[in-house]
């Protein structure tokens, strides 16, 4: 009798994203280090991430309105059972933080990574400020995590 | 705008008993290991736990190939040959892959294991098969 086998297996899934015209927009700024919102003329909502159509008055957004890199966050939780980066497609290292960032400017929350991993240094209402990495793509890890204001 | 990329997805694939001697024999000792079902006298490779014609759990385990014989294969767009094997003294084929390109490939082409330097316990401990030099092995 042999013991027990686990064969350790690795593959590539690979994918294909059509973003739309206003994400292809956002993105665009990225590359610029500028973040935009999408902004409603009916209720004034600003959107970032982008949308094409205003959840409250289902009306097309063409309004952009320039978002400050800063922000505040509205939840946020560290990571220790990592999922895969979406981007890179690469399993995270944790722990990790990652928050909900309402930027200066836009009345959504983004999703994104925080360099601060430790509970007892974060909190809701925390002011945080976007690290962009050196080389600019034009996709949303320009914006490597976000940093704790102190 | 189109994004394109690809997720890594890492998994362990449990091998069970019987896989598991099949691929740790591979590992260790270089031999492909089949089930002979007592009832039906088939011999099942990769080695089984029952025999899934008949459902015999009474299997004797042989010894079959490292040579064999090519029934089937075909070539995929980045030029790797998939193959179905008949292993000498097998009864049904073994899907691995064929090492020389395709170049000599034919139905009955005579064809011999070739195992990995590193093995790992996995079914790539057989590095693939290639054409047996001077006929049946």
């Amino acid at each position: 009798m042999s013991e027990p086998l686990l064969v350790p297996i690795e593959m590539d899934q690979s994918w294909r994203y059509a973003a739309t015209a206003a994400m292809a927009r956002f993105c665009a700024g990225l590359k610029e280090r500028r973040l935009e919102a999408l902004r409603c003329d009916g209720c004034g909502k600003r959107y970032l991430p982008p949308r094409p159509v205003c959840g409250n008055c289902h009306l097309a957004l063409r309004d952009w309105v320039a978002v400050r890199d800063e922000g505040r966050l509205a939840a946020w939780t560290v990571v220790h059972v990592p999922i895969l980066d979406p981007r890179s497609g690469r399993m995270r290292e944790a722990p990790y933080g990652m928050g909900l960032i309402r930027l200066d400017g836009a009345d959504t929350t983004l999703n994104h990574y925080l360099a601060e991993q430790n509970p007892a240094r974060l909190a809701i209402g925390l002011g945080v400020r976007a690290v962009w990495r050196e080389q600019l793509v034009g996709a949303i890890d320009d914006i490597l995590h976000f940093e704790v204001l102190r | 705008m189109i994004r394109e990329s690809a997720i890594r997805i890492p998994f362990r694939y449990a091998a069970g008993a019987a896989g598991s001697r099949f691929l740790a024999a591979l590992r260790d000792q270089q031999r492909i290991l089949g089930a002979r079902c007592a009832a039906c006298a088939r011999v099942l490779v990769p080695l089984r736990a029952f025999c899934p014609v008949c459902g015999s759990e009474t299997l004797d385990t042989v010894e079959v190939g490292p040579g064999g014989t090519l029934q089937t294969w075909t070539t995929r767009a980045d030029g790797t040959v998939f193959a179905v094997i008949l292993l000498d003294g097998a009864s049904s084929g073994l899907v691995h892959r064929l090492l020389d390109g395709g170049e000599e490939a034919c139905c009955g082409l005579r064809v011999r294991a070739r195992f990995a330097t590193e093995r790992r316990g996995g079914i790539l401990d057989i590095a693939g098969f290639e054409p047996a030099q001077g006929g049946a092995t």
